[in-house]
């Protein structure tokens, strides 16, 4: 009982130990709280891996794909039965996007990673609808790539302007025409209509005149950081942080080469010759992954297919399950063994090993900085073990008159332990408090600490999140405790130790 | 040579030839060299001697805080020098009362907790909840009796030296031991205090029958015990009839 009652009375008395408890607590907030953001970098990184692709990912190994999609897309419903609830033909292969922004006539080319999708089976195999930036097409992805509506009126007065373009640089007329896509454009010709020539008038939006090859243009989704660039200046609450480049309506061209190992227009098997095609944007893509957002392109299958020659083919087929949990290891078994899906042909993963290399990665990082984050607190555990050697030594006396009165080594070494216990106990919930704090208020808290140094300490053009996320997870936060705890207890079993084995009658001579 | 009737003939504590040396850098000194005493039950001894002639050692050797080097102490009956560190514990906690100098009461702990310690000490925390109230109130009528009770919640920094002294005897006295070991309990404490001490010591060695062993050079304390010993060179020196101690 008088190891509890002293213990208690030290942990009340001795502001030295405050110092450990400090430590303990900061050690065990850090710890809480690199978790939670970690965890909540992982589970969105996650997500948004996992909505880019579908539960399970059936590619051919060849650049020409398989023939016969519908037919694949049909087995695989036969071969997994109910288990499935989506499969959505692709095909990706690298390309070079071409631009220019208006006011500059300055052309611009970067590559891309171009993927031709179905959308509206792409949506059900995956979280695709959900990163697109117009509401219409979340709603109804399956139209994302018709160019109607105010896209159709924006895309025709884009090629009227650049057909005038290419008639002045021919010098069929002379003079530089306005840009349509100035932001007084209409009023400009309202307000000077005889500074303007009849030229300048824009045709009659419906239907554009456009020639003929172009009646019916080819949408196009283009990753959101291709499009539009971060202010500088933003500020996380401004509504309009992004600059857009391009906007839904305008006009790029797409090369890409044919497909390979395919026999050419003559019958032989020609080497992969360049296509090109204008598309109209239809959308833009935000998944606020930056590596995404930067590179990624998608067209319609069948744009892709008459592209690249590859008339009734696809590379991939994405497949959803029902319960990915229940299924995914039978979903691969079956269609691994089955002779539709040879795996010579074909490679048969599931999301998470297709990106394996990533999501061990992460996991790995995590893991090393546990373990740095755990030496932190081991150094606060060192830190205890100096202070209660302190303590243990200024209380030498006390040791001894305890043991005079016949305290036992187990009871003056229970006593040091349960000091230890105490610390890591009070340092641990206050720690605990403060990670989950800092946790829940992380975001007001960068603000706070971004508008006191004027410095933005999480970079939002990195990632686009506007918030960062966390993720809270009870058992994280026990065993971080327990770690804590684990440590101040060990760190003062040498102490008490040493204060169990005082000698009593030199320890009460002690001054 | 004692006034006390229950006195029993044969010898309560006994120590035989008791060997003490303590090594301080290169030198040994020899502290105790072969003493020899016999204490009756129920008698008070005290012990004189100058600062540094090992009056302390002795008692703590005969305590069982410390080892002698060579020699025994017998304990009613029983040989205790060669006890398990266990046994020990249990018998300083059980029999044996100690009063310091310096009082060494725990500064973190009110008079009432100092004085409950040994009771803690020797229960577990579950049997200390069972024999709480008990113990309290067996504190609580020392403290009456040493005249402490409004200082019972008082932390000892708070006190007096004799008020220290005297929960000091509380505590030593609360589970009842059968032998009081006293270093200089008057050592500290102004001239009234001393006296209040001497007298509380005399009246619990003739009350209770409690059997006193105390190391003091104050003569005049020294003089209320039944029998005085001088501790010089080592050994212990008997009084002679005529009150003095052999040169």
């Amino acid at each position: 009982m008088y190891k509890w009652l002293l213990a208690w009375r030290y942990l009340r008395t001795r502001y030295l130990a405050l110092a450990s408890i400090i430590s303990v607590m900061l050690g065990v907030a850090t710890l809480i709280v690199v978790n939670s953001v970690m965890a909540g970098f992982a589970s969105k990184l996650r997500d948004r891996l996992r909505g880019l692709l579908s539960d399970i990912i059936i590619e051919h190994r060849s650049d020409s794909g398989f023939w016969g999609v519908e037919h694949k897309v049909q087995q695989v419903y036969e071969i997994l039965g109910d288990c499935v609830e989506a499969v959505s033909p692709a095909i990706e292969t690298f390309g070079i996007l071409q631009y220019s922004y208006p006011h500059s006539r300055e052309v611009i080319s970067r590559p891309v990673l171009v993927i031709g999708i179905e959308p509206g089976s792409r949506a059900r195999a995956g979280q695709f609808a959900q990163y697109l930036y117009r509401a219409e097409n979340r709603i109804q992805p399956e139209r994302c790539f018709e160019v109607r509506g105010d896209i159709a009126l924006r895309f025709g007065r884009v090629m009227e302007y650049w057909r005038l373009l290419q008639e002045r640089r021919r010098g069929v007329k002379p003079g530089f025409p306005l840009s349509p896509l100035e932001p007084n454009f209409d009023s400009r010709l309202g307000r000077n209509p005889g500074e303007l020539s009849s030229e300048h008038e824009l045709p009659t939006p419906e239907p554009p005149q456009l020639p003929p090859e172009l009646r019916e243009p080819a949408g196009i989704i283009l990753g959101y950081s291709i499009a539009t660039y971060r202010r500088p200046d933003a500020h996380v609450s401004d509504a309009e942080k992004d600059i857009f480049l391009l906007r839904p309506g305008d006009r790029v061209t797409l090369m890409l080469l044919t497909a390979f190992d395919l026999p050419g227009h003559d019958g032989t098997q020609g080497l992969p010759r360049p296509m090109e095609d204008t598309f109209a944007i239809t959308d833009l893509f935000r998944s606020e992954m930056s590596e995404y957002d930067a590179r990624l392109v998608f067209i319609h299958l069948r744009d892709m297919q008459r592209l690249r020659g590859m008339t009734n083919r696809a590379k991939s087929l994405y497949v959803k399950l029902r319960d990915y949990e229940r299924d995914a290891h039978e979903a691969i078994r079956l269609l691994s063994t089955s002779e539709a899906f040879p795996p010579h042909s074909f490679l048969v993963q599931t999301w998470e090993e297709r990106q394996g290399s990533l999501l061990a990665a992460i996991a790995i990082e995590r893991g090393i900085l546990n373990v740095l984050l755990f030496l932190i607190i081991a150094v606060a555990g060192f830190g205890i073990l100096a202070i209660f050697y302190t303590i243990v030594v200024e209380k030498t006396r006390d040791i001894g008159i305890l043991k005079a009165l016949g305290a036992s080594h187990g009871g003056i070494c229970g006593l040091f332990l349960g000091y230890g216990l105490f610390l890591g106990l009070v340092g641990a919930g206050l720690g605990t408090a403060c990670g989950i704090g800092i946790t829940v208020y992380i975001n007001e808290i960068e603000q706070l600490l971004a508008k006191w140094t004027g410095q933005e300490v999480f970079n939002r053009s990195v990632y686009y999140f506007d918030q960062i996320p966390t993720d809270l997870q009870l058992g994280m936060v026990l065993s971080v405790n327990a770690g804590a705890i684990l440590i101040a207890v060990l760190a003062s079993v040498y102490p008490a130790l040493r204060a169990a084995l005082l000698h009593p009658a030199r320890a009460v001579r002690w001054e | 040579m004692s006034n006390n009737d229950q006195v029993a003939s044969r010898p309560w504590i006994e120590a035989r030839d008791l060997y003490k040396s303590y090594r301080k850098g290169r030198h040994e000194i020899a502290v105790l060299r072969g003493v020899n005493l016999a204490v009756a039950r129920g008698e008070f001894v005290a012990i004189v001697g100058a600062s540094g002639s090992g009056k302390s050692t002795l008692l703590h050797v005969l305590g069982t805080l410390d080892d002698p080097d060579r020699g025994e102490i017998w304990f009613g009956g029983r040989r205790i020098d060669r006890l398990s560190t266990r046994d020990k514990d249990r018998l300083r906690n059980q029999e044996i009362g100690f009063v310091f100098q310096f009082y060494h009461l725990l500064p973190e702990l009110c008079l009432l907790e100092n004085v409950l310690m040994p009771v803690m000490i020797r229960t577990w925390t579950m049997g200390w909840w069972l024999r709480r109230w008990g113990a309290r109130q067996q504190a609580w009528q020392w403290l009456k009796r040493l005249g402490l009770t409004d200082r019972a919640r008082s932390r000892p920094k708070e006190l007096s030296g004799g008020e220290m002294q005297r929960a000091a005897i509380a505590r030593a006295l609360i589970n009842h031991p059968k032998l009081l070991l006293a270093d200089e309990p008057t050592g500290n404490l102004d001239a009234q205090s001393a006296q209040d001490i001497a007298e509380l010591l005399r009246d619990l060695n003739r009350q209770e029958g409690l059997t006193i062993i105390m190391v003091t050079h104050n003569w005049e304390l020294a003089q209320r015990a039944d029998r005085v010993l001088r501790l010089a060179e080592g050994k212990l020196i008997p009084l002679l009839s005529n009150g003095t101690f052999p040169e």
